[in-house]
């Protein structure tokens, strides 16, 4: 159904590749109101409002962030 | 949360202990039923996932749940106040069983016939009705044309009756969300904390356990449910794999016979389930790739960001040096180029993103 395959987007499970350039940083909390983000809580904590940031996770991998 | 309501129950009834077993069980029912922690408020919702979840009923201001939850809420905390009360799978709508203490009877006093020490009665923990005659049962069954012998009607529901009949609850909220429209399908799968295709893959996974336990073990089709199970934690939830390996594992080991019938299975999913569940058991020594960020990297791991063309916005899960295409997984060669020198090429430097849609 057309219906069905709209809201498989809206929790779309892709990931993404981007150099630099393409991207943008958001530190407007506002502009988080509705957006989920699929399985976060794998690979972060928690998020910290003030920085508009996931606190990490992946510490063993990715050491300095 | 159980525990509370027991506490607050006993202090609106300050007479309890002098009720007989039949008072007791009816005035926990209406007191359930007035501070609205059972049944549901709008009879439309029925479907709404959150119904068929106890968590989600008792911690949701509504408390709404379909009649196998309201009967468990209702023997938890019955138990908790010493009156034995049991869900019986009637079909149509759970009905909760109430026995009264051995050798005694409902309304009081000793029993004095020796063919039964206990005695029991039916009571609606959902609906508008308070006890229901096992008579009235009867004729409900007879007119749906069930065998008025059938007993396990009647009977305290066994566990994995109870967990089959939830999971089946579970799997008709979905089903019956996905025939909504975009708002009604919304609400219909939203809990407390979350909503969405992350539930619906919980769902499958809790539909995947139940298999396992309802299946009779000897029997074929319980090795096609548990390679089910195993090919399903091994590719979302590895973190789940202990208990697999601790309580699953000597089973399906076990069962060589039907393990023949299966030999597909085995070699395709089983064994390189059993080898990730082994690796598993010694990764905490491994370490990791550490990867050290390049001085020049504009984001960190963590950073919401926006693309520039295409508008959405997304959340810094991994980086690397060399563009990777899109959900492609990190490669060994990553770490080499890391480690040989922070190479800051104008576009060598791509940062691999974790994306959902607005």
């Amino acid at each position: 159904m057309a219906n069905a395959r709209v809201f498989r987007q809206a929790n779309d499970t892709q990931v993404y590749s981007a150099s630099e350039d393409s991207l943008e940083l958001v530190t407007d909390i506002a502009e988080l109101a509705g957006v989920e983000f699929y399985d976060a809580g794998r690979y972060f904590r928690r998020f910290d409002p003030e920085t508009c940031c996931y606190v990490s996770n992946q510490l063993e991998d990715y050491p300095e962030d | 949360m159980l525990d509370e309501k027991a506490l607050e129950f006993r202090a609106a009834n300050p007479n309890f202990e002098t009720l007989t077993t039949r008072e007791k069980a009816l005035t926990l029912n209406t007191w359930l039923r007035t501070n609205n922690l059972t049944g549901l408020r709008d009879q439309k919702d029925y479907r709404n996932l959150r119904n068929c979840l106890i968590g989600q009923a008792l911690r949701h201001e509504d408390h709404d749940s379909i009649p196998i939850i309201s009967s468990a809420i209702y023997c938890c905390i019955a138990r908790r106040i010493s009156v034995e009360a049991h869900p019986c799978l009637f079909p149509g709508q759970v009905h909760t069983l109430v026995v009264s203490p051995r050798g005694q009877k409902l309304d009081g006093g000793q029993i004095s016939d020796l063919a039964a020490d206990y005695e029991r009665m039916w009571i609606d923990t959902f609906g508008d009705e308070a006890e229901v005659r096992l008579e009235h049962l009867r004729e409900v069954l007879a007119r749906l044309g069930w065998d008025v012998s059938h007993q396990n009607a009647f009977e305290p529901a066994s566990p994995n009756a109870m967990v089959e009949r939830i999971e089946a609850n579970m799997r008709e909220s979905i089903r019956f969300a996905g025939t909504l429209d975009r708002e009604g399908h919304t609400r219909a799968l939203q809990l407390l904390h979350s909503r969405g295709m992350p539930i619906t893959d919980l769902c499958e996974y809790t539909r995947a356990w139940t298999a396992v336990f309802t299946a009779a073990p000897t029997r074929p089709v319980w090795l096609e449910m548990a390679t089910g199970l195993i090919d399903i934690t091994t590719k979302r939830m590895p973190e789940d794999g202990w208990i697999i390996e601790k309580f699953l594992r000597p089973r399906y080991d076990a069962a060589t016979d039907l393990q023949r019938a299966y030999e597909h299975y085995v070699r395709v999913i089983i064994q390189p389930a059993w080898s990730l569940f082994d690796d598993l058991k010694t990764s905490d020594v491994w370490t990791g790739a550490r990867l050290r960020r390049p001085k020049s990297a504009a984001f960190k791991i963590g950073q919401v960001v926006r693309h520039r063309r295409r508008g959405n916005i997304g959340l810094i899960w991994s980086w690397s040096t060399t563009f990777t295409a899109n959900n492609a997984t990190p490669s060994v060669e990553d770490e080499r180029i890391s480690r040989g020198g922070a190479s800051t090429e104008a576009n060598g430097d791509a940062v691999r993103m974790y994306y959902t849609y607005l």
